[in-house]
């Protein structure tokens, strides 16, 4: 299976607070991965890390064997990688069918064109309209972002996240705030994705049924470290995660 | 679909009427009609900045004043109009070119601290520079130039009447060109951008080159605006690059609408009527104008397309279904 | 050669001082309340109008003269901020700098409508007038006086901002508005306090300015360009950094003016614009 990402040493300090601490992983192609961790572990840093919203202090990140350490980043983007967001990032005043368009053009490569119609462009309108189904948001394509329910603008931050085509795929808490069925729907989802092939999905979680019925791997991160990393059962009855979580009743 | 045909009745109505102006208006008429048509490609071009891209320029009469003098010192030297224009234009873009690029990589507050600034630098050179702009004199004596093209044919603009038609005819092909835009893959991106630079970089933007190529139109119809103005009044002096001129694109912008299209027109149209009435009564316009823009943001926000489409549009279908 | 050279730079510094006055007050309320005051230059303008008239005009004496036109710009700016900029803090940006766009001019028609729109240059208050021999040339005492009450207001404001229970205060509220108000401080009363607090710096620095420098519309503006660059090449919110700035901007226009007149502004901007090439937040910024 091919190695899609890679980090060596990692390190990033916010002050004197460790936030990512010599983090060296590899993420294979095709293997879904859930990274969790307590709160200020230093989950969300590393995902800004990685897609370069956050520069590190030292380190190196190697994508399909290529350095993007010092890429920024929409180039990281049009390389394959993409990401949604905890708090959820979307265009508010755009309808869910221009939110959408927008990776779509940027990856379609339309960007640059001043006189056509955006409207008239049947090749992105069926991909618009792809990503609307797969989220289920047919029925809102219309209406303005801004006015969606928080549930909505997940499914909305998800799609977006998926319209550029990634390979690597982070979803920040992808789940918050969405109701039983919203959230059962993107779960099957992103299964079915994943199972695909068609993209490799890193999720940042901290439903444990969640991680536990979706993940082939989970990594644990504390205090900017990676304390375990392994498959489920592995992590189930790892004795130094279980007293990470000590006094919270997730495991 | 009622909408979209009343809109283009209204569209080619409104062309008729400026097309038929010069057979039923004075000199004065035509000259204000221009200064309106002027102001509205300087400040559709703002807009395009501001309603669509998130970013307040208020150094946009540096361009302008680019594009004037350019076209004025091409046309003293090759009196052809289109030369002119021409030259203003490009003169602009290229300005807008070299400054957008130290502008734009940077959050929207220092956007907005520099380009007024570069704006007052523009000022300061036209008015200190005089051996290349006249300084506080200007320059005098710019030709209204035959519109042509030598060898094929020549069309004299002396009459203001001809001039206006060239007028009218370049300031609506500018707007629909804009109008076209904004339709565009190019400015729903900058729309994106607008809504959060963060998500549209995530989505694979680069967004510096799309605020950049923003700028760069907004300077180019700021130019073409100022290139259209040595022509009509045979001089260019400093004061068109003046910040209190960057204010008029803010001002009107707002008072017709920032997020549509059609706002920075109305609100052209509203200040040259309001601003002739005003001058009658005082020399003080300044602080008019600046009680307007307080006046407009802390209780009118929307400006008057959003007033009328949610307010006066209601009301009169209102009375047409009542009456029906 | 070279004295003529540190002769200038001895102008420049004095230059810098006003230039201090206005950008200190400039940064601070945005560090504190997150507004960009254009008009901040216009309370600049009206000290050195507010002045003139007392000491110019009605023969007051000039200490008393500076202190009035403090206070009386002080509450010019509390209406400002309790009236007006109160109601814009939630609104999005651009509404925000338009408004405060829009005070400039009303502010520089105000000004003509009740002082005139001619240019005024006041005389020189005694115990200030006269020489001092620098390097074989007269420097003007007055400028002396300049330099150093600007590094005595630098001073103070480290003092206030470090010592005080204000200081404090605000440097918190910079720092997390919610964390402060949670703590419970007034936020409102507190951003008006700054306001009033800028608004009279920026005053003494109009004030200070009447003896040597011409009183006229406009003034503001042409400082508060300045106050830009010094504040974009500093830091915005950070006041080590709009005193370092200042220092750059005064001597480098006064470089300007004796070098390269005409192109004085276009140093400055030069200048600006590798400081922003190298650091894009400004050298002390965040």
């Amino acid at each position: 299976m091919a190695e899609l990402l890679r980090t060596e040493g990692i390190r990033k300090f916010f002050g004197v607070v460790s936030a990512a601490n010599n983090v060296s992983l590899s993420f294979q192609e095709g293997v879904l991965t859930s990274i969790i961790g307590p709160n200020g572990a230093g989950k969300t840093t590393f995902i800004n890390i990685l897609t370069g919203h956050v520069k590190p202090d030292s380190g190196k990140i190697f994508f399909k064997g290529q350095d993007i350490t010092d890429l920024p980043v929409h180039s990281r983007v049009q390389k394959g990688i993409s990401r949604s967001f905890q708090i959820g990032d979307i265009f508010p005043k755009l309808t869910v069918k221009e939110n959408l368009a927008i990776p779509v053009i940027a990856k379609k490569g339309k960007g640059m064109s001043f006189l056509s119609q955006v409207e008239k462009d049947r090749e992105v309108g069926e991909r618009v309209q792809d990503l609307m189904r797969t989220v289920g948001l047919e029925d809102k394509a219309n209406m303005e972002a801004g006015f969606l329910s928080h549930g909505d603008q997940r499914l909305l931050e998800i799609a977006l996240a998926m319209a550029s085509e990634p390979s690597l795929l982070f979803l920040d808490e992808p789940t918050a705030g969405m109701n039983p069925v919203e959230r059962v729907r993107i779960l099957e989802q992103i299964r079915k994705l994943s199972q695909d092939r068609s993209m490799t999905f890193v999720i940042v979680e901290h439903d444990m049924d969640i991680v536990f019925a979706l993940s082939d791997r989970i990594v644990v991160l504390h205090r900017g470290a990676v304390v375990a990393d392994g498959r489920p059962q592995e992590i189930r009855e790892n004795d130094q995660v279980k007293e990470i979580y000590l006094g919270e009743e997730v495991l | 679909m009622e909408r979209k045909a009343q809109g283009y009745l209204f569209t080619w109505i409104l062309i008729a009427f400026l097309l038929a102006l010069p057979f039923f208006g004075g000199q004065y008429v035509l000259y204000m009609v221009i200064q309106i048509l002027i102001l509205s490609v300087f400040a559709l071009g703002f807009n395009l900045l501001l309603g669509y891209t998130g970013l307040l320029s208020f150094g946009q009469a540096g361009f302008f004043a680019v594009g004037a003098y350019a076209s004025a010192k091409v046309l003293l030297v090759f009196p052809s109009l289109i030369l002119g224009v021409g030259a203003g234009v490009l003169a602009g873009a290229l300005a807008a070119a070299i400054l957008g690029v130290l502008c734009v990589r940077h959050t929207r507050i220092y956007f907005s601290m520099l380009t007024l600034s570069f704006g007052m630098m523009i000022y300061s050179l036209a008015w200190k520079w005089r051996e290349v702009t006249g300084g506080d004199d200007g320059l005098v004596g710019i030709p209204r130039a035959p519109m042509g093209i030598p060898g094929i044919f020549q069309l004299d603009m002396s009459p203001m009447s001809h001039y206006y038609y060239f007028v009218v005819v370049v300031c609506l092909g500018a707007i629909f060109l804009l109008r076209r835009m904004v339709q565009s893959p190019f400015v729903l991106i900058l729309k994106g951008i607008r809504d959060s630079e963060t998500r549209a970089s995530f989505a694979g933007i680069p967004v510096r080159r799309y605020k950049l190529l923003a700028f760069i139109v907004a300077g180019a119809y700021a130019a073409l605006a100022g290139s259209l103005l040595p022509p009509l009044e045979n001089t260019v002096t400093p004061p068109i690059a003046h910040w209190t001129h960057s204010a008029e694109p803010v001002m009107v912008t707002l008072l017709g609408g920032i997020y549509s299209f059609y706002g920075p027109i109305v609100g052209s149209f509203f200040f040259y009527i309001l601003k002739d009435v005003i001058v009658r009564f005082t020399q003080y316009w300044l602080i008019c104008f600046g009680a307007i823009i307080v006046f407009l943001v802390l209780a009118f926000r929307g400006g008057l397309v959003v007033f009328y489409e949610e307010r006066i549009l209601p009301w009169l279908r209102g009375r047409i279904t009542k009456g029906g | 050669m070279l004295d003529n050279l540190v002769f200038q730079g001895l102008i420049g510094l004095s230059l810098a001082m006003y230039l201090w006055l206005l950008s200190a007050g400039l940064t601070l309320v945005f560090g504190v309340a997150g507004i960009l005051n254009f008009a901040h230059g216009s309370l600049f303008m009206l000290g050195a109008y507010f002045a003139f008239t007392l000491y110019g005009k009605w023969g007051w004496a000039f200490g008393p003269s500076v202190l009035v036109s403090l206070i009386g710009v002080g509450v010019v700016g509390a209406v400002m901020e309790r009236v007006f900029f109160r109601r814009i803090y939630d609104l999005d940006l651009p509404y925000q700098l338009i408004l405060t766009f829009g005070f400039i001019l009303i502010f520089d028609d105000l000004v003509k409508m009740i002082w005139g729109g001619v240019a005024m240059i006041p005389p020189m208050p005694q115990w200030l007038d006269g020489q001092l021999v620098v390097l074989g040339r007269p420097f003007p005492v007055y400028n002396i006086f300049i330099v150093g009450l600007g590094v005595a207001v630098a001073l103070l404001l480290w003092i206030v901002l470090e010592r005080t229970w204000w200081g404090r205060t605000i440097r918190a509220s910079a720092h997390d508005r919610e964390m402060a108000s949670a703590i419970g401080v007034d936020i409102p009363r507190l951003f008006t306090s700054v306001f009033v607090f800028a608004a009279m710096l920026a005053a003494l620095g109009g004030a200070l300015g009447t003896p040597v420098r011409v009183v006229a519309p406009g003034i503001g503006t042409a400082m508060i360009i300045q106050a830009f660059v010094i504040t974009v090449i500093g830091g915005l919110g950070n006041l080590k950094g709009a005193f370092v700035g200042a220092l750059i901007v005064g001597v480098l226009t006064a470089y300007g003016i004796l070098l390269f007149p005409v192109f004085e502004l276009f140093i400055i901007f030069v200048v600006m614009a590798l400081v922003l090439m190298v650091k894009p937040e400004g050298l002390f910024g965040r």
